[in-house]
């Protein structure tokens, strides 16, 4: 990364190539949606030609980029919220049921599909410390900094978002089951 | 313990960060205490089904946009084309804006005209601008793969291979990169990687000639047999002297021996 601090800018292939994976994955257990995790990832890149020359090289590359991605994704977080939010609310309810019951069932399994379900009505605070600590490869202490929060919380939060993901999923379940 | 202390420490046992005397001991608290056992239990279930969550796979569109992006700011062009048309027409238009209605509707037919034939040039303009784009994410790659041949970790050398195969055409450099690995490189995935992606250009008489002559370099069996192989397959006749002179080393194997002698009959 200091080599396209420095201008080597044709060096952010490589740091492409070795992070696109994980960054993909973690935008898309946030989201879900394939197609808007492939633009942030995008936008990640695009954020750390423009921001180069911030990376002081004191903290990992990882750290930092992770930090940019967090920023990316809250930012469209809190975007589309506001724009459902003039949508109404019958409409949005209607477009969870179509999303979340029929079309991506189809493609799934019913397990998978009942993760990911657990997963959304998980607040997005709490399902990237899971999606961080289970996927991306980082260290709690990493995750600490990344997120702001001190390393022995993150465990703590795990912990508790742990036990309600598993109520979240076996409720679901039992709806299901129930019809 | 502080209870805090033991979710901490079984999110630790979860995510494997413990070292081995931590995890003995925490191993020991918990069967004196059968109800943290039980609720790690929980928790491990939770990890499990968590961990179950399927990651994709980046698509080419991702790999072609991001490329193109990365081109964008190597040239650092992006040429002063695009002037703002507005700016331009503004004065204009507050000039004629005093004059009198006739005249607006013939400033006004002039401006579609004008914007018109902008447009259409302009679009000429996006389709060489594609083509340049295009042109210089090829050369990016090339790079790209100059340098990961170049990198310490097999499996960053692995993947020089797969940014190769997404290259349309290659240039003699590169081809010689990916010779050089073919004939040196210490791991075996890395050198039959190389061969596949030498094939994938084998129209090119260069390509051919240069593993042709590789193969006097390559020890290892399955490379051998890979190698004569793809001679096979591409019917390069003119391989038939290098692979006898393989055949001449008295310690080839012997199902390696097999396997040319074959490939040497259905060449001649």
């Amino acid at each position: 990364m200091l080599k396209v601090k420095s201008g080597e800018v044709d060096k952010l292939g490589l740091l492409y190539e070795r992070y696109k994976k994980m960054l993909l994955g973690f935008f898309f257990k946030m989201n879900h949606d394939l197609e808007a995790s492939e633009d942030l990832v995008q936008n990640v890149f695009v954020r750390i030609l423009k921001y180069k020359h911030t990376f002081t090289g004191s903290g990992k590359f990882s750290t930092w980029m992770y930090h940019l991605a967090r920023n990316m994704y809250y930012d469209q977080y809190r975007k589309n919220k506001k724009e459902s939010k003039n949508v109404g609310v019958d409409s949005v309810s209607y477009k969870l049921v179509d999303e979340d019951s029929i079309e991506v069932k189809l493609d799934d399994n019913e397990q998978q599909q009942q993760l990911k379900m657990a997963l959304k009505a998980l607040p997005p605070e709490k399902r990237e410390l899971l999606i961080l600590s289970r996927y991306q490869d980082m260290k709690y202490q990493e995750i600490a900094e990344v997120t702001g929060i001190s390393e022995g919380a993150v465990r703590v939060k795990i912990h508790r978002t742990l036990k309600e993901l598993k109520e979240i999923y076996f409720k679901l379940e039992n709806t299901h089951h129930g019809y | 313990m502080d209870i805090n202390k033991v979710k901490e420490l079984m999110i630790d046992y979860l995510s494997d960060t413990l070292s081995s005397e931590e995890r003995l001991a925490f191993e020991k608290f918990l069967s004196e205490h059968p109800s943290y056992q039980k609720e790690l239990d929980e928790l491990s279930s939770s990890w499990d089904l968590f961990g179950m969550l399927e990651t994709p796979e980046p698509s080419k569109k991702m790999d072609d946009q991001f490329y193109a992006m990365l081109h964008k700011n190597i040239k650092n062009v992006s040429p002063k084309s695009s002037f703002s048309l507005n700016s331009f027409f503004d004065p204009v238009i507050a000039f004629f804006s005093s004059i009198n209605k006739q005249w607006m509707y013939r400033l006004a037919m002039l401006i579609v005209g004008l914007g018109l034939g902008y447009a259409l040039s302009s679009s000429e303009d996006n389709t060489i601008n594609s083509q340049m784009v295009q042109l210089e994410t090829q050369e990016v790659r090339e790079s790209l793969v100059l340098t990961l041949l170049e990198q310490p970790a097999a499996s960053k050398r692995m993947q020089a291979f797969n940014e190769t195969n997404k290259l349309e055409k290659v240039n003699e450099k590169l081809v010689q990169a990916l010779l050089k690995t073919l004939n040196n490189d210490e791991n075996v995935n890395v050198r039959l990687a190389a061969i596949e992606s030498l094939l994938l250009f084998a129209d090119e008489p260069f390509v051919r000639e240069g593993l042709i002559k590789s193969i006097r370099y390559q020890d290892s069996p399955i490379v051998q047999v890979t190698i004569a192989k793809a001679m096979v397959a591409l019917q390069e006749k003119g391989a038939r002297k290098e692979l006898h002179k393989l055949l001449e080393k008295e310690d080839l194997n012997s199902s390696v021996r097999e396997e040319l002698e074959k490939s040497v009959k259905s060449l001649t």
